[in-house]
Formats: C-alpha cells, sequence, structure tokens
C-alpha cells in the first residue's frame, strides 16, 4: 500500500492536506501524520513513506533539516519529498535543491494541484 | 613708494638757520615739512600727528637733546625713523644714536645739501622695507595662528567624530589614527602612529589592511569585524596631494581609510528581515487554510451536494448560484490578500537590496510574447484586443528576464483594468534616445503599453508611482490590487538602469513606458 506522510505543525494545514488527497484513500493510500520534524524522520525511517508533504517552518526541527537528514545523510533514496514554503522565508530554489527536495510547492497551495502532484508521483 | 608730496618730514633743531638750510633743501626735494626747535616740541608735535613720515633731529639740543627724543619717542610706541644730524667732530654720537634706534645719520658739513637728500631716500625706503617685512611677519603670526586654529579644530573634530579614522602616508605607515578607531578595535590609538600597517595590522584589522595597500584609483568598501562582535562599514581612499603644475600628475602622499560602526543598522536590518519573515508566515499559514478549505468545499459542493438538489426547485437554483458566487469571492479576495503580501515582501526586499539579480541575456520580442501569453485569457474574458507592434528582432538586452515579464504583465493588468472597451496596444523601438541621461552613446529600448481606458489626470500622474498611491475615488471605485504593482515595476525597470513613466489624456487612454538600456 502506497503510504504519504504529511507533516505541519499546524492541525488546520494537515487537515487541509489530508482533505485534498482523501480520494487517493479510496484507492488503497494510507496517511500519515506528524506535527513536528523529529517524529517526521522518525516516521519516514520506520515506515519507508513513498511522498511526504513536509512544511518548512516548524519547531524543533524543520523541515530543510529533516529533507536533508534523509536524502544526504540516511540516503534514503525511495521517498519523494514536496518542501511546503512560504514565500519570503529565507528559502531559494537553491537551498531547496542543496536539502535534497524533489520538489517545492508554495503556500497558498491549490488543492487540486497537490492531488495532482500526489497522483503523478504514485502513478494513480 | 608713495607720492613725495605726501610724506612729512618733521626737522629738529633749535638753530634757526639749519632748520631754514635744511627745511629748503627737502622742500625742494618735493617733501613737506614741519619743524620743531627742541627735542620735547618734536615729541609733542609726534605724538600729536602720527602722520609724520621721517624726523631729521640735531643731537645737541636745549630741554631734549637728539638721543633723548629718540628713546621717548620709541618709549611711546612710535616706529618712525629718525636721522641723526651730527657734527664732523662728534662721530661718537652718531654711533650711540644709530645704537638708540635712529635709521640713519647725516654729517652737518659742506655736502649736507647732498647728502641730506639720498640719506632721507635711503631712508624711508629702508623703513618702507621695514614695515613691510614686520607686515610680512605679521601676516604670516596670523596665517599660522589661523592654521593653528584650523588643525585645533580638525582635531577636535577627528578626535570626537563617531567614525574610525585611519591615515597612513605612501610608505604604508600610519600617521594618524582617531579615538573611534582605537574603540572600535579595542585598541590604544595613540600607539598605532608611525607602525607600518602590516605590523599594527592583525587579526580583525587585516582586512583594513589590505584596503590600504591596495591602494586602488577607486575608493573601496569592505565590511569589517569590530570588538564585540560588531560590524564595521570600511571605505578606503588614496590621497592625492594636487600639483601646481599643469602637466604634472597628482602626488600619491597616503590613504585614508575611514570605518563607521554599523552594528545597529545591520541588527535592524536583521529584524526588519526576521518581522517580515515572520509576518509573512503569520499571514500565510491562515490564509492557506481560508483559501484551501474554500477550495475544498466548492470542489465537494460542486461533485457530491449540488447534483443532489433538485434542478426544478428555482429557490435552490437561486441558492446554489448564490453559494458559487460568494464562494468565488472568498477565493479571489483570498487571492488578492496573498498578492498584497507577496508585493509588500517584493517591495521591501527590492528596496532593502536584498534581492538577488540575474543578469542573462534576453530577447525582449520573446519577453513580450510571454507576457502578453500570461495575460491573454484576462483579455479574452473582457473581450479587449491585444494590437502587437513589436519588431521581429530587437538588440539583444541583459536582464533579469522572469522580472522583466513581472513588469510587463503588471503594465497589461493594469491596462486591461482600466480599460472597459477598446484594445491595449504593445508597441516596441529601438529608436529611443534618453536626452536627459549624461552618457551618451547609450542605446535603449522603449516598450510602450497603450490602453483606450479612463486615463489620468495630470495631478495624478506623478502619485501613480508611489506606494499604496491608487488612482481615483477610493470610495466609489473599489480598488483592484495592491497598490504596489507600479512601484515594484520602477524598482525593477531603475535597478536594469532604466526608466518608467506614463503619459494620458483624461479621458482617452493612458501609455506606460519603459526604456532598458542595450
Amino acid at each position: 500500500m502506497p503510504k504519504i506522510l504529511i507533516v505541519d505543525d499546524d492541525p488546520n494545514i494537515r487537515l487541509l492536506l489530508k482533505q485534498s488527497l482523501e480520494e487517493l484513500e479510496d484507492q488503497g493510500v494510507i496517511f500519515i501524520s506528524a506535527d513536528n520534524g523529529e517524529v517526521a524522520l522518525d516516521i519516514i525511517r520506520d515506515e519507508n513513506p513513498d511522498v511526504v508533504f513536509l512544511d518548512v517552518m516548524m519547531p524543533r526541527m524543520n523541515g530543510f533539516d529533516v529533507c536533508n537528514t534523509v536524502k544526504n545523510k540516511l540516503e534514503i533514496r525511495d521517498v519523494f519529498i514536496i518542501l511546503l514554503t512560504v514565500k519570503g522565508q529565507k528559502l531559494d530554489k537553491q537551498k531547496g535543491k542543496d536539502a535534497g527536495a524533489d520538489i517545492y510547492m508554495t503556500k497558498p497551495f491549490n488543492p487540486d494541484e497537490i492531488l495532482r502532484v500526489a497522483r503523478n508521483i504514485l502513478g494513480l | 613708494m608713495m607720492n613725495i608730496s605726501a610724506i612729512k618730514i618733521l626737522i629738529v633743531d633749535d638753530d634757526v638757520f639749519v632748520r631754514e638750510m635744511l627745511s629748503s633743501i627737502l622742500e625742494a626735494g618735493g617733501y613737506s615739512i614741519i619743524m620743531a626747535e627742541n627735542g620735547r616740541e618734536a615729541l609733542e608735535k609726534c605724538l600729536y600727528d602720527e602722520s609724520i613720515d621721517l624726523i631729521v633731529s640735531d643731537v645737541n639740543m636745549p630741554e631734549m637733546d637728539g638721543l633723548q627724543l629718540i628713546k621717548e619717542i620709541r618709549t611711546h610706541g612710535l616706529e618712525v625713523p629718525i636721522i641723526m644730524v651730527t657734527g664732523v667732530s662728534d662721530i661718537s654720537v652718531a654711533v650711540d644714536a644709530l645704537s638708540s634706534g635712529a635709521i640713519d645719520y647725516v654729517l652737518k658739513d659742506e655736502g649736507i645739501e647732498e647728502t641730506i637728500n639720498i640719506t632721507v631716500k635711503r631712508a624711508l625706503a629702508k623703513h618702507q622695507l621695514k614695515l613691510q617685512n614686520l607686515q610680512l611677519v605679521a601676516d604670516l603670526a596670523a596665517k599660522t595662528s589661523e592654521q593653528e586654529d584650523t588643525l585645533s579644530y580638525l582635531t577636535a573634530i577627528i578626535n570626537n567624530m563617531p567614525d574610525g579614522l585611519l591615515v597612513t602616508n605612501a610608505q604604508s605607515r600610519i600617521t594618524l589614527a582617531n579615538p573611534a578607531l582605537g574603540r572600535m578595535f579595542g585598541l590604544n590609538e595613540t600607539e598605532l602612529p608611525g607602525k607600518n600597517c602590516e605590523d599594527a595590522f592583525s587579526g580583525n584589522l587585516a582586512p583594513l589592511f589590505e584596503m590600504v595597500c591596495s591602494q586602488s584609483e577607486h575608493p573601496v568598501s569592505a565590511q569589517v569585524e569590530l570588538v564585540g562582535g560588531g560590524v564595521g562599514s570600511a571605505v578606503a581612499a588614496a590621497i592625492r596631494k594636487q600639483q601646481t603644475t599643469f602637466f604634472k600628475s597628482d602626488e600619491f602622499i597616503g590613504n585614508l581609510v575611514i570605518i563607521r560602526d554599523v552594528t545597529s543598522e545591520k541588527e535592524i536590518e536583521r529584524m526588519k528581515d526576521d518581522f517580515l519573515s515572520t509576518v509573512s508566515h503569520e499571514l500565510r499559514t491562515p490564509l492557506t487554510s481560508v483559501l484551501g478549505f474554500t477550495k475544498v468545499i466548492r470542489k465537494k459542493l460542486e461533485e457530491v451536494i449540488f447534483p443532489q438538489l433538485p434542478d426544478s426547485d428555482a429557490r435552490s437554483l437561486r441558492t446554489v448560484q448564490q453559494i458559487d458566487d460568494n464562494i468565488g469571492i472568498i477565493i479571489s479576495e483570498g487571492e488578492r490578500l496573498t498578492n498584497l503580501i507577496n508585493d509588500v515582501l517584493d517591495l521591501s526586499k527590492m528596496e532593502a537590496g536584498k534581492i538577488e539579480w540575474k543578469h542573462e541575456p534576453a530577447q525582449l520580442p520573446e519577453i513580450l510574447e510571454q507576457s502578453i501569453a500570461a495575460t491573454a485569457s484576462l483579455f479574452e474574458n473582457k473581450g479587449i484586443e491585444i494590437i502587437r507592434e513589436i519588431p521581429e528582432i530587437l538588440p539583444t538586452i541583459s536582464c533579469d528576464r522572469d522580472r522583466i515579464v513581472q513588469v510587463v504583465i503588471n503594465l497589461l493588468s493594469n491596462a486591461l483594468k482600466f480599460t472597459d472597451n477598446g484594445s491595449v496596444k504593445v508597441i516596441a523601438d529601438k529608436n529611443y534616445e534618453d536626452n536627459s541621461t549624461a552618457i551618451s552613446g547609450q542605446d535603449f529600448i522603449k516598450v510602450s503599453i497603450i490602453d483606450s481606458g479612463i486615463g489620468i489626470s495630470e495631478k495624478d500622474r506623478n502619485r501613480v508611482f508611489e506606494k499604496f498611491k491608487q488612482v481615483g475615488d477610493t470610495l466609489t471605485d473599489r480598488p483592484k490590487g495592491s497598490g504596489l504593482g507600479l512601484p515594484i515595476c520602477q524598482q525593477i525597470v531603475e535597478h536594469h538602469g532604466g526608466k518608467i513613466w506614463v503619459e494620458s489624456d483624461l479621458g482617452k487612454g493612458s501609455t506606460f513606458s519603459f526604456v532598458l538600456p542595450v
């Protein structure tokens, strides 16, 4: 079963992402969520999700560091990470690339776009 | 030499014949003559009349003799020169007279008729020279004092200025360091002069040394670390002494480094960045929820709820239409708010010089086509035609392509916003000469976006590039946009070395034009 991990410290955004993707639930996709980077990192290590929607600005461990640890330190290759950034934060394309993010999307995002991206990655 | 008739000579002798003789000789020479019978009378006349230029005086006289007269004259602070007329026999008196302050002496003998004239002339010339000399000495003293004052002022300024100052000579030896410099780098500035830059500067000061040694033609600037983790902004410039000779180039005599403590500026800048970053995050997070959930709701209503409603019921249909419209408003207003936040961030970053600009060669026709394509659907919806007058080939420009696209899209959207029927024209032209630019020979490409809309009144024309200034009545004309579009365009165009302006006929339309250097 494909797994999608949703990481954001804001419960509303987690809910929004889940609702945006809920059609996939009918196709057997399993959703896991985490409200901070540390928990997310544990889940990525233990549960091997296929796709991660990862917020950047979070307490304790930010999305950058999670991404960097997963891609560059743990060298987990078979996970597709979508960084959810907010324009105006100190984040540019290069930094996202360095951290190893596969793509990044800016908030506010379009729910349909989130769904389309997930479908493309999972081939559903 | 002054006019002879204006020269006044006082003749002092108790012998009336000598007085008359000398008087007639000197009068024949053209001088004005006054006379006194003895030293006392002469002194009184001198004290009374300061215009006396020369005294010719006998030695032996009743009441006050010649030598006494000299002493009295000098005691009273008078500088008038005195010639002593002495007998042949008492030459030693002449010596006494000279040592007492007489300027010269004449022997009372047969040849006096000739010698007195020569001696008077010589004495006057000598006195004149002496006065000139005194004047020069006085001028010099005044100049020196003036310079000492200036030096005191400068020293006070240098010692009390908040900026650090370091001066080196042509051999890179330190000649001046002020207390601010000492404070900034935590060292005793009085120990610096005389030291070689290389020896004095290690650690934090090393960048300064490099600046000094570069001896660049142009001022160079660098950021330096100050004691206590502060940040200094240093500027170094060569000191050149201007040569008086036209064909000689200016002589390099040393370097000057000025360091300004910009710690608090940097801190404020950092705080502003943090603030903007936080605000933008805190604003966007709820916006993401608002916009996202609204879109989810719309989708669910359209896909699940609305199809279940009976389409025969007029009330249901009206309600569906209303809900659809209202959700549309929430979304478009949410997006407007998002754009406003983006624009505020964009503009504040540009104004703070925080944007990393690309400089890539680009083809303007491609940029224009891309911008037109991006706005084509908006134009189609409103039924406004876009007319292109763009040459196929234009000179290549070096620019940040995405930013120029942003400018053109902004101008096109503005043109559309204020045009209800008719067309919008996009014209590009390479034959633009900027007469106001001092750089001659610089070629520009001009782009104009011409609309047939409501136009802008003359008093509003200058304000359209101001922040949050949307032209028109804010009560009746609901603003559609952030009010930051044109200020952003201006920032972008000016950063590229171009300029942007508007021409307009109220009621007939506006032309926004910008030029970019080739």
